[in-house]
């Protein structure tokens, strides 16, 4: 694919953006993701406050792929509730997987959008998809926790 | 590789101690970024900690691009590659 539809300006802007790269006070859940396989080390910390995600941040270090990724994905959550991240999360990992291209749907995941390219680019799954399983994993963690 | 600027080489800067293997990365960029920038230019390169973990601490990096060359590769090949590396930068949004 043309490398400037995966290295595009949201795509650089954000992997290099420290926004969304910061902890977070009084976090409720902190959650380590790895990729053991090249490195890419993320730590996602979020303060759920009534079921609405307050704040999120993340730290760590990796390839611009997961970098921009994750200042994505909080971009696209903050402020939201928790099922709505949820269904945020699927949709995400539906464009990734390729399974989902309709474009009413990926509207919703709004700038994350630009990281449709991915679906096409097997090597690079795994560095977009990092912090979105990172978060399925505290999300998940909350369900079990509620019931 | 020692003219481009960003680039560090890891090892030997010394052409006669190498055997065809230069491990190296773009100041800035993350490994897997500058392999993906040069397989779009037709260069395959290796890159992540290479089974080598305790090689990468030592050295004091997360991990590294590895370039091979051999019998099959042409002067063509090197040039294209010396071209793309100085692009990497660029695609990455530093402008150099």
């Amino acid at each position: 694919m043309e490398l400037n539809a995966l290295y595009n300006q949201i795509i650089v802007e954000n992997s290099r953006s420290n926004q969304n790269r910061h902890k977070v006070s009084d976090a409720t859940a902190s959650l380590e993701g790895v990729n053991p396989s090249c490195g890419d080390d993320i730590i996602l910390e979020l303060r759920v406050k009534d079921g609405i995600i307050e704040d999120a941040g993340f730290t760590g270090e990796g390839c611009a792929i997961s970098q921009a990724s994750a200042s994505l994905m909080i971009d696209l959550i903050l402020g939201k509730p928790v099922e709505e991240a949820q269904k945020l999360l699927q949709t995400f990992l539906g464009m990734i997987k390729g399974e989902i291209s309709d474009e009413e749907q990926l509207e919703f995941l709004e700038d994350a959008i630009a990281l449709k390219g991915i679906s096409h680019m097997p090597g690079r799954v795994k560095c977009a998809v990092l912090p979105w399983h990172t978060l399925m994993g505290i999300l998940d963690e909350k369900e079990t926790e509620n019931k | 590789m020692n003219a481009l600027p960003y680039i560090t080489v890891y090892g030997s800067t010394n052409s006669s101690d190498r055997h065809g293997v230069i491990s190296f990365n773009v100041d800035g960029v993350h490994p897997h970024d500058t392999a993906t920038i040069l397989d779009s230019e037709g260069i395959a390169v290796r890159a992540g900690h290479h089974c080598a973990q305790p090689l990468m601490e030592y050295l004091g990096i997360g991990s590294c691009v590895r370039a091979s060359i051999a019998i099959y590769n042409t002067e063509e090949d090197i040039s294209v590659f010396l071209n793309s590396l100085g692009q990497v930068r660029r695609w990455m949004g530093y402008g150099a």
